[in-house]
């Protein structure tokens, strides 16, 4: 249940291909499938004010660079770790990040959970932020870029399976540091338990 | 949309999570328990629904990098655009200038620019549209004191007026404008929407509803916002976006590396400082490393500063500049004439470092 539509569309190898030739409707098509995706990790680390003009500048630094993509099947794995270092340069030029995450980790988690209470966005958007990169990544794919986990798999590389397995972990994870759902009563299985790395391992 | 979930090749995933919830966790299907629609529902909101455009925002060397090729513009002569009729593109590379009465003159054109005809708004005001395309480049310019450089994919409107200023009105794009000549040039960056700009030597501009005014003089400019004050000594570049305001000058001189704390101390007072500490020690920070040459940042630092972090930067500012007859509690509550001594006194720091 989400506010706008899932993407759809999901564009193929001659879409990759035309618009590494220039074409502009090939460009317009790879934009709003992937758009919604870089825009979901950008905000696992950037204000939300300024992840829609990263968005466009990772587009805007792809463009020219396309022609250069060896295999148009690891277009959306591309694309995706530009964003991240997008991301990681917006990271350091803002040093208050580091504090800005410790002083989350800090925040009384259960506050405001009452059932059936809308949950604040920002606020899900900062727990999100402080679960381990795997599964915050593969979360925001889910659940803020309404990705299935298919079309996740086929966006960042990763197996099937550890599309997975990030999807189930960091649930509850996120249930855990949210004080929502089962997982807030005290069952929430520990980092250690459930692997607080995530997994990276299954990239195809 | 069902698909057939992947193999479970760590045992302890369905214990982390029901299967219901990992169903539609992994193909959207089934009935998830509440709080899985609730988080969904609450992350969905920020679902990126934007277009491709150009970049809103410019990072400081493109910003310094227009602020030298804006020196570069010469003054030829003056016109007067106005609406009517289709526009008419300017064609090639070396488009003519077009020269009418005192006001704004188009000095320069580059790529997709077309130009309406004149048309009469009322009796004494005539207007002009013009459009910038996706790749053209167009600069303005009015007497020696003022140039407007307007970026790709904009529209704005020039109006030349019998008995009174002459303006142009950005609708859409962002423009730069140079508004104080001579060695020391200021440079404000105008983004988004409802800007008119009014030329002459001092020149001044308003942004719509905001009301925010910008006077120059020699080698400075004031810029009045309705949430504060800010003041840019020349050589600098400062911004202005709609609903943001002005962000903190940036020295032209100053090295990159400063530049990116200002743009992250603006940043994170925009964002009303709610990391307090974090704020406060990226505060603390460049407090620790300016000089005299960032006596003017400083004082509009003070401008912006929640109230508990404004004894520091006073206390740093009184230690740059020379000594003013100004009872310093009076900094702390922003007081006009007090404020206005020590800028002077910081301007002259500057200037003597």
């Amino acid at each position: 249940m989400t506010t706008d539509t899932p993407p759809s569309g999901e564009p193929g190898d001659d879409d990759v291909a035309a618009a590494a030739r220039g074409d502009r409707a090939a460009w317009a098509t790879l934009y709003s499938w992937y758009a919604p995706i870089i825009h979901s990790l950008l905000l696992l680390t950037v204000a939300r004010r300024e992840a829609d003009e990263l968005t466009q500048e990772v587009f805007l630094k792809a463009m020219p660079r396309l022609k250069d993509l060896r295999n148009n099947a690891a277009l959306g794995a591309w694309l995706c770790q530009i964003a991240r270092n997008e991301a990681a340069t917006w990271g350091r030029k803002q040093r208050t990040k580091q504090t800005h995450l410790a002083a989350l980790s800090q925040t009384p988690p259960r506050s405001d959970t009452a059932e059936n209470q809308p949950l604040d966005p920002d606020a899900v958007l900062n727990q999100l932020r402080t679960l381990p990169e795997a599964y915050r990544e593969t979360l925001a794919l889910r659940l803020i870029a309404g990705l299935t986990g298919p079309q996740i798999a086929a966006a960042t590389g990763l197996t099937p399976a550890s599309v997975r397995v990030n999807l189930c972990r960091g649930m509850a994870m996120l249930r855990g540091v949210l004080g929502v759902g089962a997982e807030a009563a005290g069952e929430m299985p520990t980092g250690q338990a459930v692997g607080q790395s995530g997994t990276k391992e299954g990239t195809r | 949309m069902s698909t057939q979930l992947p193999p479970d090749d760590v045992n302890d995933v369905n214990k982390a999570i029901s299967p219901e919830d990992e169903k539609y966790l992994w193909d959207g299907t089934g009935e998830p328990a509440a709080d899985v629609r609730r988080v969904e529902a609450a992350l969905g909101t920020m679902r990126y629904s934007g277009e491709l455009r150009a970049p809103r925002r410019l990072h400081v060397p493109r910003r310094l990098m227009i602020a030298a090729s804006l020196l570069l513009v010469i003054v030829t002569s003056y016109m007067l655009f106005g609406r009517g009729g289709p526009g008419g593109r300017v064609p090639g590379p070396t488009p003519p200038v077009v020269t009418v009465k005192p006001t704004w003159t188009v000095a320069s054109t580059q790529g997709d620019v077309k130009v309406g005809e004149p048309r009469d708004l009322t009796p004494t005001v005539k207007l002009r549209d013009v459009t910038v395309g996706k790749d053209g480049r167009v600069t303005l310019r009015s007497g020696e004191g003022s140039t407007v450089q307007v970026e790709s994919e904009a529209r704005l409107e020039i109006a030349e007026a019998a008995n009174q200023f002459p303006w142009v009105k950005l609708s859409s794009g962002n423009a730069f404008v140079q508004v104080a000549g001579g060695d020391k040039p200021i440079m404000v960056g105008l983004y988004g929407h409802a800007v008119s700009m009014q030329p002459g030597a001092a020149a001044s501009f308003d942004a719509g509803a905001e009301k925010t005014v910008l006077t120059c003089k020699t080698g400075e400019a004031h810029i009045s916002w309705p949430q504060q004050s800010t003041r840019v000594l020349g050589p600098a570049v400062c911004t202005i976006e709609p609903g943001r305001g002005p962000a903190l000058p940036l020295p032209v001189a100053a090295p990159k590396e400063a530049c990116g704390v200002i743009d992250a101390l603006g940043d994170s007072l925009h964002f009303g400082m709610k990391d307090l500490k974090g704020g406060s020690m990226l505060l603390k920070g460049y407090l620790d490393n300016v000089t005299a040459a960032d006596a003017p940042t400083l004082w509009n630092l003070l401008n912006r500063v929640p109230d508990e972090l404004r004894r520091p930067v006073r206390d740093r500012l009184a230690q740059l500049i020379a000594p003013v007859k100004v009872d310093p509690e009076l900094i702390l509550k922003l007081d006009p004439a007090a404020m206005d001594a020590w800028w002077r006194a910081s301007v002259e720091a500057s200037q003597q470092n």
